[in-house]
């Protein structure tokens, strides 16, 4: 009996040590550690050095100086947090339990949307329904929809409600400015309510090897006809700087849709997909992982998509804005065409 | 690779070590009827708690050590000489993390008679081992959402001592005192070790995981072609069973199971482990 306890207490000791089957841990609060592991996983998996043309090996000698042995966590988070920023990307985040760095192009840039504008002017009884809010505006004619972020999740329902409530209107605007992004399951949920047959909008590449313009194969992106209400007239999509992410990406594949016609400014850039990750300090990051490619190979990452139609808003005149009425007009023009 | 050759052949050695020293002087023929030749055709109905150990280098360096529960449905045929075992098992682990764990298992095992005394059997034999993994970890963002498939080939072997008594019989194992029941009682320790070994981890240098192609019009299509299966890694795993029957043929188990695996996949590899104490209630099926 005795010996049978002892075999058992022996197993079940070395069944708790699978640890040392497995490669060492790599748990380390060393700031050396921590740089490398996070400059190596940029190195090895970011998508835009070419791109953008950024030199990551003398990035390296110029952070990593600034590594030393008993540095506090607020230090090294600085450091790392600015070595990222050097990607120019607002995909690219540090997330420590106390800070979250950003690159913040937004601030660079100059709003052009005022809610308070749309709300009091445009839509001052707007309804609520899911994630947006929505009206007609320009007499019953047009249907304008608010959508401030692709985190809010959207439903075929829901757009077959907005479309079917908005059939008879001469165009819909549909507002992404401000919206900083999201999933972008939501873009193909949004565009498939416009899509009468299926349709390639966009390609996406991939990192696919250590070097820098490793790349797999352009993998072609859909977007699928919608189940429900098919709105085929004139739609508007607002945007401008602070239109980043999944905003730029739904810029993207809308250039693929004829009635579809971007306006206002630049949207912020950002159309790779960003990865999260670990560092051996337990701290998250994240970077863009792929490139987003219009169907003419064309690249928005950084500089944006441009509108079709160029307005800014007005800030020295807080009773309309400039963007909806350059969209009003555009579907009036369109509707006129026809 | 080679480090790893040199740990799971020192566990194979050690084992072997124990079993020897502490079992090796058993080895005497007999032929007499035991609690090994009775023929059971059982279900068996488990909970277990336990632990989930994982770590995935393509999103972390670091362990992930989670609590959790879990129920297994298994089948089980004896006769005096094979013993067939179907499992189907799930588990949740959840802290910050969730990771959720679907096995299906099945082993044929037949008598290896080398084993000499009436107290002590032997078995050996093959086991199908199939398992899916589903981890979720918000904090990774587009990358939260993570899975993985094994299938093992694995080879298997069983020993179980008759701890059975007739009559009430007083023991004593160092300070605890006390007297047997009668009754059919089984320990059982068997050790599974993986010969070809199957995993089914994202194929492409940046792993995009499920996170980020969800709800997609591709999703179906990124992740077929996302996924492949490779032969390479290991997998061990051992269990130890406390069973005790009743007149009826329905009994009882408490076991401890450990399932450790190493899956290096396509670029960067996944190690697994899980703890298991469980608690099986054995019915049964078998018409009198």
């Amino acid at each position: 009996m005795k010996k049978i306890f002892l075999f058992l207490t022996l197993i079940i000791l070395f069944s708790s040590c699978e640890k040392l089957l497995f490669d060492e841990n790599k748990a380390s609060t060393d700031p050396f550690v921590n740089f490398d592991y996070l400059w190596n996983q940029i190195d090895q998996k970011y998508s835009y050095f070419e791109y953008k043309n950024i030199n990551w090996d003398q990035i390296r000698e110029t952070y990593r100086a600034q590594i030393f042995e008993g540095m506090s966590e607020e230090q090294l988070f600085d450091v790392l947090g600015n070595m990222m920023d050097e990607l120019r990307d607002d995909h690219s985040n540090l997330i420590s339990p106390f800070n979250i760095s950003r690159y913040n192009i937004r601030i660079q840039n100059n709003s052009n949307y005022s809610e308070h504008v749309v709300n009091r002017y445009y839509i001052p009884n707007f309804k609520t329904f899911g994630p947006f809010h929505h009206d007609f505006i320009d007499n019953g004619r047009i249907g304008y929809i608010r959508y401030d972020s692709f985190m809010s999740e959207v439903t075929p329902d829901q757009m077959n409600y907005l479309t079917q409530y908005y059939q008879n209107t001469d165009g819909l605007i549909l507002d992404l400015r401000a919206n900083g992004g999201g999933s972008i399951s939501n873009i193909f949920i949004i565009l498939e309510a416009f899509c009468s047959e299926s349709k390639l909008v966009a390609y996406s590449i991939n990192r696919n090897g250590p070097h820098h313009d490793d790349f797999g194969e352009k993998e072609p992106i859909q977007v699928l006809r919608g189940t429900g209400t098919i709105y085929t007239k004139p739609v508007m999509v607002l945007i401008d700087r602070y239109s980043y992410s999944a905003s730029t990406f739904f810029s993207v594949i809308t250039k693929a849709f004829d009635q579809i016609k971007l306006v206002g400014d630049y949207t912020g850039g950002g159309g790779g997909i960003p990865n999260g990750g670990q560092l051996p300090n337990g701290w998250f990051y994240r970077f863009s992982v792929s490139q987003l490619l219009d169907l003419n190979g064309n690249n928005y990452a950084e500089a944006g998509v441009p509108p079709d139609i160029t307005a800014y808003f007005n800030w020295n005149d807080m009773t309309k804005d400039e963007i909806i009425d350059a969209a009003v007009r555009e579907i009036h023009t369109m509707t006129q065409k026809k | 690779m080679l480090k790893f050759q040199s740990k799971r052949t020192f566990l194979g050695f050690q084992l072997l070590f124990i079993f020897i020293n502490l079992f090796g002087y058993k080895l005497v023929a007999q032929n007499e009827p035991t609690i090994f030749n009775e023929s059971r055709k059982l279900m068996g109905l488990s909970i277990h708690t336990g632990s989930g150990v994982y770590r995935d280098f393509s999103t972390s360096p670091l362990f992930y050590e989670l609590p959790g529960l879990g129920i297994t449905f298994s089948g089980i045929y004896h006769t005096d000489n094979t013993e067939n075992r179907f499992d189907l098992d799930g588990g949740i682990y959840m802290w910050d993390e969730q990771f959720f764990q679907f096995n299906g298992y099945y082993h044929f095992l037949r008598n290896l008679p080398v084993l000499k005394s009436p107290k002590w059997n032997l078995k050996v034999g093959g086991a199908l081992l199939m398992t899916q993994n589903l981890r979720i970890n918000s904090s990774l963002q587009n990358a939260q959402v993570g899975y993985e498939a094994f299938t093992n080939l694995m080879l298997v072997g069983k020993i179980s001592r008759d701890l059975s008594v007739s009559q009430p019989k007083p023991f004593k194992c160092w300070f605890i005192k006390g007297t047997k029941k009668p009754g059919k009682r089984m320990l059982s320790f068997q050790m599974n070790i993986g010969v070809l070994n199957f995993n089914s981890r994202p194929s492409t240098y940046n792993y995009v995981y499920l996170g980020a192609i969800y709800g997609t019009a591709l999703s179906l299509d990124k992740l077929l072609k996302e996924y492949k299966w490779k032969l390479n890694g290991w997998r061990i795993g051992t269990q130890i069973d406390y069973t005790w029957f009743y007149p009826s043929g329905n009994g009882r188990r408490i076991s401890y199971i450990w399932d450790v695996a190493h899956a290096p996949g396509s670029f960067e590899p996944f190690d697994m482990a899980t703890h298991k104490l469980q608690y099986t209630i054995l019915i049964n099926n078998k018409k009198r």
